[in-house]
This record gives C-alpha cells, structure tokens and sequence, in this order.
C-alpha cells in the first residue's frame, strides 16, 4: 500500500478522498495548503501527491516547483493535479505532470488514475515560464 | 466614485469627448464661415459684374451715340447756313431734326439706366442744356425761313453753339462717370476675388487644422477603448474561471458525498436510486459550467496571426469521432481529396468546430434508417467552407432561426445536452470573421455548415 499526501483548500473533498484511500489500506496524509503540504513532504517522502492547483499561501504549481527546486528527492514524487481551474491541462503542462484530473471528478475515475500514477511513478518535469520564477 | 482604469478616469474621458466635440464644432464653423464669407464675396462680385454689364456699358454705348447725333447736329447747321448763304435753300432743316431726335432719343435710353453717385445731378443740367440748344435751333430755323439770316446768325453766335458745347460737356462728363465708375467695379470684382480667396484658404486651412485634430482625437479615443475593451475582455475571462472554480469545488465535494452515501450497505434500493440521480445532476452542472466558459470565450478575441492546416485537423478528430458513430452504427465519411487550405484561427477553435458538428450530426441521428454523416470540405478563393450532412432527423424550419442561439436545442428530449454546441460554434466562427448556416439535406436531415477566411500570411 502507499503512503499519499492530499494537498486540497478544499477540506470536504480532502477529507472524503483521505477516507476513501484509507479504507483502500493507503497511508494518508492531508494539507490544506502549499506550505503545509511542503511541511509534510520534509516530515517523511509520499509515493504520491494529489496536490490542487488554487490554495492559499502557496498554489499547487508554486509547491511543485518548490518539490523540484530544492533537490532533496521530492522532484521525483509523481503529482496528480485536481482542480476545477478552465485550463488544467494548460497548468499540468507547465509542471510537467501527466497525471491530472478535472473536478468535479468522480471517485472511480479518481482511483483509477492513482492507481497509474502509482504504477507508472512518472515524476513531473516542471517548465516554469521564467516570470513565474 | 472614480472609476479609475490603467488608461484614465472617466473625468478624462469626458474631457477627452468635449475636446473632441469642439474640434468637430470648430471644424464645421469654420466650413461655414468659409462658404458664408465665399457667398458674400460671390453676390459681391455678381452685383459689380451686373452693373458693369447693365448700366456702366450701355450708358457709355448710348452717351457715345448721343454725342455722334451732337456732333451731326452741329455738322448740319454749319451745312445749313453754307446753303442759306449760297443759295438761300432752308429745305435741308428735317436732317436737322432727325438728328436732334435721335439724339434725345439716346439720351432717353440712357436715362433709362441706373444712375451712379452725382449722376442724376448731372443729368438735370445736361437735360436743361438740351431743351437750351433745341429751343435756340428751333429759333436759327424759323429766322433763317423768315428770310432773317442776320437774326438766325446772331442767334446761332451768341446761344446755339454754346448750347451745343455745355451739350457736349455734359454728355463727355456723363461718360466719363460710367467708365470711371465701370474702371471701379471691375477693381473691386479683382478685389472682391483676392479677398475671397484669401479668406477661403484661411478658413479652410483652420477648418483642416481642427479636422486633423479631431480625427486624432477620434483615433485615440477608439484605441483608447479598445484597450479598456481588451482589459474587460481578460477581466471577464479571469472572473468566468474564478466562477468556474468556484463552483466546481464545492460540487465535487458534494459529487464525492452523494457517491460515498450511496456505497453505504445499508441503503435501500429507491434511495441508491435518488442519490445517483444526484450525482447526474452534479454531471449535469459541471457540464453547464463547462459550456458557458466556452461559450463565453468563444465570444472574445481571435488571435490575429493564428492559422491551421485544416486537413490532418480535420482527419484527426473524425479518427477520434469514428468508433463512437460506429458504435451507433453510423458511416461517418470524407470527400476526398480535403482540399490543402490553411484556415485563419488556431488549430484548437478549428478542431473544436469540426468536433461540434460531427460530434452534433452523431448525438441527434436518432433511429433514423439511414445513418450516414459525409463532411466536405470547399475552397471559397478567399475562403473555406465546411459542410457536415447527415442523415437524422433534421431540424424544423421554425427552429432553423434559433438552433445557433444558446440553451436551444433539437426537440430529440431524450438526448442529454444543454444546447451550447452550436452556440459556441458560432461565437466562435463569427469572432474569425466567418458565418454558419443550416439547411436541410438533399438525402434527409441537416447540412451545418461554416466558413471562415484562409490565412493569408502578412495581412494578418
């Protein structure tokens, strides 16, 4: 089984999703924003990341990037990006993520891309526009 | 409250306008002042040219014509008294008089005629002189048939000649008032000319001044609001995706507990039921969502240097289409060849144009006996045109009108959808400058169409 971090403003959702995988035997950890995601990431490494894009202090992109910057094995934790942003293919683009999911999302569809993610471990390749930097 | 932009405030907008407004005021006073001062100049030059014509002219001609019947009337008497001395003959005295009555007569004629300043003056004493010399001929006449030659002699010596010189003079200095009077018009016709176009020049040249300002003016106020157009047009895509968000969260929330209620084991089968209901109606508002945000950007700008190769486009999403019109059993066909164009939008506007129609042609074929879906593709010159016929139901001509207007739909109920497809295909082709249309099939059922212009590559 795998150890997984949600990283979602979205408490319900986080919260469900965490059930959900719990009862699948997963190791779940929540946050509720970049930062705090970051925090558990330096507390012990996930075999994956559901991360949102739009959250306060730090966005998902910003903490992804922050996963990649600092070269201390994070760069090669798979992301699955969640979010009900228009352009999310746009923004998993840029972090470099094969692994995203439109929301309103359903729970088998969910589970079903966790399952590849952690079959697959693609780790993402972020190409930050340098204005973003 | 000050609406403030990045590019001014309405306060300077409204200055912006006023400046604007005077120029365009500015401009249209001094037209007219221009054509008012032209006019005035104009009815000058034709009053000057009139009198010319009409009084300065003929008063000369028939002051000209009264001192040649004077001077025949002087020529005669001299012949007269040659004759009376010679030959004692008084019988040429009616040439006398024919040329005394031509003579009044031109004098009548020119009386006619306006008088200029000290003309009528004149005239007076010139009549007075007339009426002397023919009264003192009269007098030469009737002494000379008398037999009176010494009487007629004395007569014409002390009053007749001298009557016909002040005659003389006086048409002489009548003469010279209407060419001098004649010489003045026409100074003032060259005067009236300079003057007119002196003013013209100058009043048209303000009048271009503030027509040139204007126009600047005009022109900056359109690009002025075309970029605060731009601005709102971002602002309301920023804030259509900020709504989108912000409802898709908490619908996934609220999707994931209706899914989650309805695993629960000890669920009745009717409740399972309605909470599945529930949850395609979460779809259900999440596709609305969808749809609106496309339609919405549809509606906004077209990139303008944006093309695409329409056939791999084309070929692509009819591959992606195929196992689903398949699976309905529907023949989803090309006409071949796809003629090598380069249409003026993004391959993304242009692949969802296609996917729309064909993706629409394959939801509403309904049970129709005849399944079958044929796109083509034309060149225009300097267009393209995309028809998809297929074999469905068709459309009802009351509905023809509306079907491209959002949340109208076929009357096929039973279909899911939320009537934005062809809503967006239009906001989309028209925001590229084409056109759509739809029309029955020859073969049954509906041909879509749309046409948008090909890239030309540097006009863009």
């Amino acid at each position: 089984m795998a150890d997984i971090l949600i990283v979602d403003d979205d408490a319900d959702t986080a919260e469900i999703l965490c059930d959900v995988l719990l009862e699948r035997g997963h190791e779940v950890r929540v946050a509720h924003d970049g930062r705090d995601g970051l925090a558990h990431l330096h507390l012990r490494l996930p075999d994956l990341v559901v991360l949102d894009v739009e959250m306060p202090v730090l966005t998902g992109p910003e903490m992804a990037y922050e996963m990649f910057l600092r070269d201390h094995g994070l760069e090669h934790v798979p992301i699955i990006l969640c979010s009900g942003v228009w352009d999310l293919q746009a923004v998993a683009a840029v972090v470099g993520t094969p692994y995203f999911l439109a929301k309103p999302f359903m729970l088998a569809a969910m589970l079903s891309l966790i399952e590849r993610a952690l079959r697959e471990r693609t780790a993402p390749r972020p190409n930050f526009p340098k204005a973003d930097r | 409250m000050t609406l403030a932009t990045p590019l001014g405030t309405p306060k300077q907008y409204v200055r912006f306008a006023a400046a604007l407004i005077v120029s365009f005021a500015l401009t249209i006073g001094c037209f007219a002042a221009s054509t008012v001062v032209t006019e005035l100049r104009a009815r000058g030059i034709e009053a000057a040219a009139d009198s010319i014509a009409s009084n300065a002219i003929p008063s000369i001609h028939h002051l000209g014509a009264a001192r040649s019947e004077l001077r025949r009337v002087d020529a005669l008497l001299d012949d007269l008294v040659r004759r009376v001395a010679d030959r004692h003959d008084v019988d040429g005295t009616h040439e006398l008089q024919k040329s005394r009555e031509a003579l009044e007569r031109q004098w009548t004629l020119y009386q006619t005629l306006p008088s200029y300043a000290d003309e009528s003056k004149l005239q007076a004493a010139v009549d007075a002189d007339i009426v002397s010399m023919n009264a003192s001929i009269d007098d030469v006449v009737r002494h000379f048939r008398e037999g009176e030659a010494r009487a007629a002699l004395d007569e014409l010596s002390s009053r007749t000649w001298l009557a016909i010189d002040r005659v003389d003079e006086g048409l002489r200095e009548a003469e010279e008032i209407n060419q001098h009077n004649a010489a003045m018009l026409s100074s003032r016709i060259a005067s009236l000319r300079i003057s007119a176009r002196t003013w013209a020049y100058a009043l048209d040249g303000v009048s271009a001044f503030f027509a040139i300002m204007a126009a600047i003016l005009v022109l900056r106020l359109v690009s002025r609001f075309a970029r605060v157009t731009e601005i709102r047009v971002s602002e309301l895509e920023r804030f259509a995706g900020r709504v989108a968000h912000d409802i898709r969260s908490p619908l996934t929330s609220v999707g994931l507990i209706l899914e989650r209620a309805q695993q629960s084991p000890q669920l009745d089968a009717k409740t399972r039921a309605m909470l599945g209901r529930g949850t395609g109606t979460i779809q259900r508002v999440s596709e609305l969502v969808d749809g609106l945000l496309v339609l919405a950007r549809a509606g906004t700008r077209a990139p303008s240097d944006a093309s695409t190769d329409v056939e791999p486009v084309i070929r692509a999403i009819l591959d992606e289409l195929r196992p689903i019109a398949e699976e309905k059993g529907i023949e989803l066909r090309i006409e071949e060849p796809i003629p090598s164009m380069v249409a003026a939008c993004s391959p993304g506007v242009f692949s969802s144009l296609i996917a729309n129609l064909v993706g629409n042609a394959i939801k509403y074929m309904g049970d129709a006996p005849v399944r079958q879906i044929d796109v083509t593709v034309r060149d225009l010159g300097a267009a393209l045109r995309v028809e998809v016929r297929d074999t469905g139901p068709g459309v009802a001509p009351a509905l023809r009108e509306r079907i491209f207007d959002p949340y109208v739909r076929a009357t096929l109920s039973a279909v899911p959808g939320l009537g934005l497809g062809l809503a967006t295909v239009r906001r989309l082709v028209e925001t590229h400058g084409g056109r759509v249309t739809v029309e029955p099939n020859a073969a049954g059922g509906s041909c879509f169409s749309f046409e948008l212009p090909k890239f030309a590559a540097g006009s863009q």
